[in-house]
């Protein structure tokens, strides 16, 4: 098969090296738009023969005719127009603004939507910019039908979470491939608190020109093993020939929590511990604590009544500034730009600074040649607290009891709170995390022939991260007078693709777009760390103010790609459409057994608004049916999962080696098989409709096999197992008011998504992770759980559901107050299964106004924290308000268990602490107005906009936790239960800002 | 022109080829197991390794100490001798004697024992890579010491209680009697007996007798394994057997007790009365007694588990172990001086319990072999300059071990062996008492053990 594909791959290129041999030619001329601008990359086609050719950089073309035969010209974006040949002729072309007519990137090319086949979503810059959300990602949601974006939680540099199509795999990676101007970007979490970083901070949308979300088998099968997760194009902006542009963004804007929680105050916290501890009988015990916590304060009569969830969080500001420069003239383009953001987060302590620039430079050196180079750096420097499973983190200090004093009359932090009290680590210790990137290529394109051009691309991306961890003489558990750990890593990827495309109009009729190339991605890690103790003081913040460098770790790891690919676009008379694309990947990281993997689609398409049945139907303006099939693959298993291997682990300085992980010979990618169909209708060219059907089946997924912990090893990765994710899409964007001054286009999302597990090793034997469960024919991860069954009206104890299995073969739903007799039950689905976005722009005169509201359906979030924080009082954690409403006599009916201090009444896990988290939200909303040309033309501007743009302003949930979208950030969360825990997860920020743009 | 084109379908097509044999990659800081077995310094690094592993927090860095006072402490606010007000719930779980099969803390004892058993085991079947004969049976004698003492620990928290006198057929824990390689197929186990696992671990520690050395550095050596041995013999109350392991290490061993009582305690190298001590540095392993038993300023958190009058009520005056401990200024709680330097050792074994055990081995067996229980006990009193005994009963020595090994990790085990009950009554008046056997002393199989091993059997009242 190896040498079967390559001497395919050979044949294209040799065939495309063919076809461009024959020529002719003479009469000559331009076209521009209607501004006078030249258009490049023209179709020019003498209708009626097989003679075609494109127009250069200059707008100029060449081609064999004669005048008064008639030249057919097209090129995306603008309506196609025949006109009459005659020498030193100039074609104008109009622009359109049909949707249809848009040119998606796919990777090694672009297509216009027209003759798309794939699924592919895409947002451009205006809808994404000045948005107040200090990274991309945030700026996507709710706008691209299929793709889920979530942020972990309400941290400034919180992970984010792409699902694009319900998830494609349990236990390897499933955030999509992102590529930046084709180079695979760095995509590693690189921090070490536990919490996840989100590397893609580095990205700033003023740069941003489009995002493309590559969703089907027949658009991402190009990126072959890197692609069943879906891939992310972000193509950057570039100059465009003409004036020069100097355009400036300013805006400010003020943050809160979405939501908070309400907790006991100091009066109801003590009536509820001492009821806790009288129903118990050891009032005493009780009692003795509070009079620690209190510390000689009178907490019989509420001296100290103290919020600290108002202290844990703050109001938050953005601060946001832009520019860019760009222009050109026929030879050569450019595109500078700068941001700079400053975020100061809703949690205490936790801020985010970041600048970014860009250059986009291109120049034509001959009509032949063009070469140029992007780079783009960027800094990020981030204030960070600890992880959601720490003591030390703000919004873990709720469980404090409001009775004890957060700081002392002296104003030091009161280091005798029930747990430790976060103040000391804000007072006493800083983590300090920067993240600095430089992503470059430089490009070249050699015309080779008519039709038939080659491109080399060289690119680089290089992040470094380095994080200092300064804990002062005071920080909590600090023995050694202070402690410093300072780590840096530096990850860099070079790609180098060289690949051939070839373009051809045959007989007017046959369109043929060939791509064939190479790839070779090398990526390395270097990671280093070195920790210092015993400071002179609290002045010294560095490894060099220790007395004793006392820990170090330094490690590297590679991986490699090398990957063939070729497509072929053919369209006949832009009714029938067909496409097809192989890739063929090598990979380091798959075992050597398993090492090349071959990647292949199809997708074929009818428009059938082309045929002469339907060419005047003035209602179905547009209407096309496509369909696609393909293979891809998840090479996101780790560098070298299939290994067994030892790792170092000394004894009292003296060398040693511990097994370190099973291995696996037969370890391979993920394969996954996607299936789509769909269709594209058009009615009065006003009113769009998308819908689409798609299944994605993941075969051998890697596992992380749960082995008997006493075989002395907890896992062994496998390829074993089988998912679906299937559902449907839809789009629909009108222009419900079209005129001069008053323009309403809505565009519409929906997408539904199930993802069941089909088969699991060992004989479909039910994988548990904590509290989720794989298991066949359910919901990929769903929560696995005991089923709490309320209060026992006659004395106060909770009630499970038993679920145990009778004779019979059902399930005994009686209850327990036994919890060891109930049985875990599958409980709910971390995943929505439901996802829409709306959004409304409306323009008026020089007033626009936008908003986009999110909507998400079917999961539930399980609250890890309820077994602490809502338990009517079984310890002296501060409690939820609810839990007021606790059983107190025979006959009370409640859902909150008698109060009894440290009784475990109902504090155990079970679906008591796990809650529906469906909601809509107001995601964001803008209101802007520009001023009238002529009086900004006075100011020597040509354009000046104010805003005013808000996001999460608003939700609407009965979810009872913080925020449906906040989520446990530790890495204790892994496996199944990262996806739909809450343990003191911070809630997402309210922001609104105002804001100006000017353009020069 | 064509010399061009030419010229880019020739780099083009070396590219094709020559990146394939970049895909050659090894970890870095890795080695491939097969590697790793097949060479003597790769099998005595496991060997080292294997200490490593026991040197974790959750083994015997300190945890398995912990648990067994966390335990043995009735937890009832008037009566308990030590009181715990540290925030991890799991360990909190043992204190109020109510644990879930979730338990993380527990789950990680449990699986680091395990790894401790594979690992010795490894270091067995592959010693013939060793070339020196004498090296191959220190070795095989370290591994078998090793393994021993996590099987002997697991059995004693993850099993009911060993009954001397009757068949003790009751579940023990899983036992392998091999290394395991190959982790593709299905590895699931019953558990043995407590009868079958006591004798594995009787097995493997006469065979690290029989082949360890006097003195090992600070490995284990002859008389680490003699000394375990004893106080598994105690443990199922052999105690001729026990007496004269005991006597065997205080005879033979060359270890003496320390002059004063504090010098047992807080080292970073093996002083003479460590007959075999975990090995803690700043860059090795982690002493979880400092994190539990310390104040902040001494590397804890504070004091989790802190000392109450109950506990002092049981000394008389004079003695030096009484006043051995420390008031953590941040928080008033009383904290023991045993454990103090964040990166001292671990004492796993000091001489003084040799004494103990061979004072009770002598008494309850009406014997005198090496020294009267009298004599051994009063060893033990004047060492803390505690007032010497005129007569001893077996209360006393069981006091005597509550006075002496206190937060050392012996309190349930010593409970469960003489069958005593744990009274969680709120004022002591016996009104509730937990059995020694009962199940919720018992530690449950981590739910993770048991969802993954089909063929295993859940401690009694515990769920799943």
């Amino acid at each position: 098969m190896k040498i079967n594909l390559k001497h395919f791959l050979w044949l294209l290129v040799v065939l495309s090296v063919q076809m461009a041999m024959a020529q002719g030619g003479s009469i000559s001329g331009t076209v521009t738009d209607k501004k006078g601008v030249p258009i490049p990359g023209v179709n020019i086609v003498l209708k009626g023969s097989n003679s075609s050719t494109q127009t250069d950089f200059d707008g100029n073309f060449k081609i064999q005719a004669n005048t008064g035969d008639i030249l057919v010209a097209s090129y995306v974006s603008f309506a196609t127009i025949e006109v009459k040949a005659s020498q030193g002729m100039t074609i104008h072309m109009v622009e359109t603004q049909n949707e249809l007519e848009a040119v998606l990137v796919v990777g090694y090319g672009t297509q216009s939507k027209k003759n798309l086949t794939d699924n592919i979503a895409r947002v451009t810059a205006k809808d994404i910019q000045q948005i107040p959300v200090s990274n991309v990602q945030n700026a996507l949601v709710g706008k691209l039908a299929g793709v889920q974006i979530t942020q972990t939680n309400g941290k400034v540099e919180g992970g984010i979470n792409i699902r694009v199509r319900g998830a494609a795999s349990i236990s390897a990676g499933t955030q999509p491939l992102y590529v930046l101007d084709g180079i695979p970007l760095i995509n590693d979490d690189e921090s070490s608190n536990g919490a996840p970083t989100n590397p893609l901070l580095t990205l700033s949308t003023n740069e941003i020109e489009s995002i493309d979300v590559l969703k089907d088998a027949s658009s991402a099968a190009i990126y072959g093993a890197r692609g069943a997760n879906g891939v992310v194009l972000i193509t950057t902006k570039k100059g465009k020939e003409g004036k020069g542009n100097f355009s400036l963004n300013f805006s400010q804007g003020v943050s809160e929590a979405t939501h908070k929680k309400k907790w006991l105050n100091a009066k109801q916290y003590v009536e509820l511990l001492q009821e806790a501890g009288r129903n118990v009988g050891d009032l005493q015990s009780v009692e003795d604590e509070l009079d620690y916590l209190s510390q000689g304060t009178d907490w019989r009569n509420g001296q100290i009544d103290t919020d600290w969830q108002d202290i844990a969080f703050r109001t938050g500001y953005t601060t946001d500034a832009d520019f860019s420069v760009s222009g050109g003239d026929d030879k050569t383009k450019y595109f500078f730009s700068g941001a700079y953001n400053n975020t100061t987060g809703i949690i205490d302590s936790n801020d985010l600074e970041k600048i970014t620039a860009r250059s986009n430079v291109s120049h034509k050196v001959s009509d032949r040649f063009t070469a140029g180079m992007n780079i783009g750096f960027s800094r990020a420097l981030i204030h960070r607290v600890q992880d959601d499973n720490s003591f030390s983190t703000p919004l873990q200090s709720v469980a404090q009891a409001p009775i004890s004093q957060a700081r002392l009359d002296d104003g030091t932090p009161n280091p005798n709170t029930e747990y430790v009290n976060y103040l000391l680590a804000k007072d006493n210790t800083s983590w300090k995390t920067i993240m600095r990137r430089v992503t470059g290529k430089i490009f070249a394109e050699l015309k080779l022939a008519k039709g038939l051009k080659f491109n080399s691309d060289f690119s680089y991306d290089l992040m470094t991260q380095t994080e200092d961890y300064w804990q002062g003489k005071n920080a909590p558990f600090m023995a050694t007078d202070g402690a410093v750990f300072a780590s840096s890593v530096n990850t860099e990827n070079y790609v180098f693709s060289n690949y051939f495309t070839y373009d051809h109009t045959f007989a007017e009729k046959h369109v043929l777009n060939v791509v064939a190339g190479m790839e070779f991605n090398k990526y390395n890690r270097r990671y280093q760390d070195v920790n210092s103790i015993y400071f002179p003081n609290d002045d010294f913040h560095t490894i060099d103010g220790g007395a004793e460098v006392n820990e170090g770790h330094g490690n590297e790891t590679d991986y490699a790609f090398v990957s063939q690919f070729g497509r072929l676009n053919y369209s006949y008379e832009g009714k029938y459409l067909f496409k097809a694309s192989v890739r063929r990947d090598g990979s380091s990281r798959f075992g050597k057994n398993e090492r090349f993997g071959i990647f292949p689609a199809f997708s074929a398409g009818w428009v059938i608004s082309q045929e002469e049945f339907l060419k005047d139907n003035t209602v179905l303006s547009y209407l096309k049916i496509k369909g696609s099939w393909g293979k891809l693959g998840n090479a996101e298993i780790g560098n070298f999962a299939s290994r067994q291997l030892y790792r170092p682990n000394p004894y009292n300085l003296k060398s040693g080696l511990t097994f370190d992980q099973a291995g696996n010979n037969d370890l391979t990618w993920e394969k996954s098989s996607q299936t789509d169909f769909g269709f594209e209708a058009g009615f009065l060219n006003k009113i769009t409709f998308e819908a689409d059907y798609y299944q994605k089946d993941t075969d051998g997924l890697l596992f992380q096999v749960p082995l008997p912990l006493s075989s002395g090893a907890s896992y062994v990765n496998k390829n074993i197992g089988k998912i679906r994710s299937s559902g449907f899409e839809f789009t629909l964007n009108t222009k419900n008011i079209e005129t001069e001054n008053f323009k309403w286009n809505t565009s519409f999302n929906l997408t539904t998504n199930e993802s069941k597990v089909k088969s699991l090793p060992n004989n479909n034997t039910d994988v548990i992770l904590d509290y989720g469960i794989n298991r066949v024919g359910e919901n990929i991860s769903s929560f696995y759980l005991v089923e709490y069954a309320g209060v026992d009206p006659a004395n106060g104890d909770a009630l499970f559901v038993k679920n145990t299995v009778k004779a019979d073969g059902t399930l005994d739903k009686s209850t327990t107050n036994d919890y060891s007799e109930a049985k875990r039950t599958i409980a709910g689905n971390p995943f929505p299964t439901l996802m829409s976005g709306l959004t409304n722009t409306i323009t008026y005169k020089g007033f626009d106004f936008s908003f986009t509201f999110q909507g998400e359906w079917g999961a539930s979030i399980y609250n890890s924290a309820g077994q602490y924080m809502s338990t009517a009082a079984d310890y002296f954690d501060n409690q939820t308000a609810d839990q007021l409403n606790r059983w107190q006599k025979p006959g009370d009916i409640t859902n909150v268990p008698q109060a009894r201090f440290e009784g475990s009444n109902g504090t155990q896990a079970s679906t008591r602490y796990l809650d529906k988290s469906d909601f809509i939200r107001l995601r964001n909303l803008t209101f802007g107005y520009s001023l009238p040309k002529e009086a900004v033309t006075k100011m020597q501007m040509s354009s000046l906009r104010v805003y005013f743009t808000a996001v999460n302003l608003l939700t609407f949930t009965n979810y009872t936790g913080y925020d449906p979208e906040a989520r446990r950030d530790d890495s204790r969360a892994s496996g199944a239960a990262i996806i739909g825990e809450d343990f003191y997860s911070a809630p997402p920020a309210k922001t609104i800002a105002i804001g100006v743009n000017i353009n020069f | 022109m064509k010399a061009n084109k030419l010229i880019i379908l020739i780099i083009f097509a070396v590219f094709f080829t020559s990146c394939e044999n970049e895909l050659d990659l090894d970890p870095k800081q890795r080695e491939d197991a097969t590697v790793t077995l097949s060479t003597e310094s790769g099998v005595t690094n496991v060997l080292t390794g294997t200490y490593a592993l026991a040197a974790n927090g959750n083994a015997y860095g300190g945890r398995i100490m912990l648990y067994a006072d966390l335990l043995g402490v009735t937890g009832s606010l008037s009566t308990t001798d030590l009181r715990w007000r540290g925030t991890y719930g799991e360990l909190r779980q043992m204190y109020i004697k109510t644990m879930l099969s979730d338990n993380v803390i527990i789950e990680g004892t449990y699986s680091r024992l395990y790894s401790i058993i594979n690992a010795a085991n490894t270091v067995i079947e592959n010693i013939d890579k060793v070339k020196d004969p004498d090296r191959q049976a220190v070795m095989i004698g370290e591994a078998n010491f090793l393994k021993s003492l996590a099987y002997f620990d697991l059995v004693r928290f993850f099993a009911k209680p060993y009954v001397a006198g009757q068949a003790n057929s009751q579940l023990g824990v899983v036992i392998r009697p091999n290394a395991i390689y190959d982790f593709n197929v299905d590895l699931s186990k019953e558990r043995s007996t407590v009868d079958e696992v006591y004798k594995v671990i009787i097995d493997g520690l006469n065979l690290a007798y029989a082949n360890l050395p006097a003195e090992n550095s600070f490995y284990a050596d002859k008389y680490s394994a003699k000394a375990l041995l004893a106080r598994v013999y105690l443990q199922q109350q052999n105690y001729a057997a026990a007496r004269d392991a005991a006597n065997d290490v205080i005879e033979n061993s060359g270890h003496s007790l320390s002059p004063k009582y504090a010098d047992a305690f807080n080292h970073d190298s093996d002083k003479v009365e460590d007959v075999f001590a975990i090995q803690i540095t700043k860059q090795t392993g982690l002493n979880d007694l400092v994190t539990f038993y310390a104040s902040e300023g001494n590397g804890g958190r504070g004091g989790d588990f802190s000392i109450r009058d109950a506990y002092l009520s049981k000394f008389s005056d004079p003695d030096d172990r009484a006043i051995f401990n420390y008031v953590n200024e941040d928080n008033g709680r009383l904290l023991t001086s045993k454990f103090t330097d964040q990166y001292g050792d671990v004492p796993l074994i000091r001489l003084a319990e040799m004494y103990l055990i061979r004072a009770e081995g002598n008494l309850r067996a009406g014997t005198a072999v090496g020294n009267t229980p009298l004599d051994d006990i009063n060893i033990i009193r004047s060492r803390a300059n505690a007032d010497e005994l005129a007569a001893v009963t077996i209360d006393d020595v069981l006091l005597e071990r509550e006075l002496e090994l206190g937060m050392e990790g012996f309190l349930i085990h010593d409970i469960r062996r003489t069958k005593r009950s744990i009274d969680i009554s709120s004022d002591g008046d016996g009104s509730d008492l937990i059995p020694y056997d009962a199940n919720r002393l018992v530690f449950p199989i981590p739910l993770k053990e048991t969802d993954a091993n089909k063929k295993i059997t859940q401690n009694p009242g515990y769920g799943s």
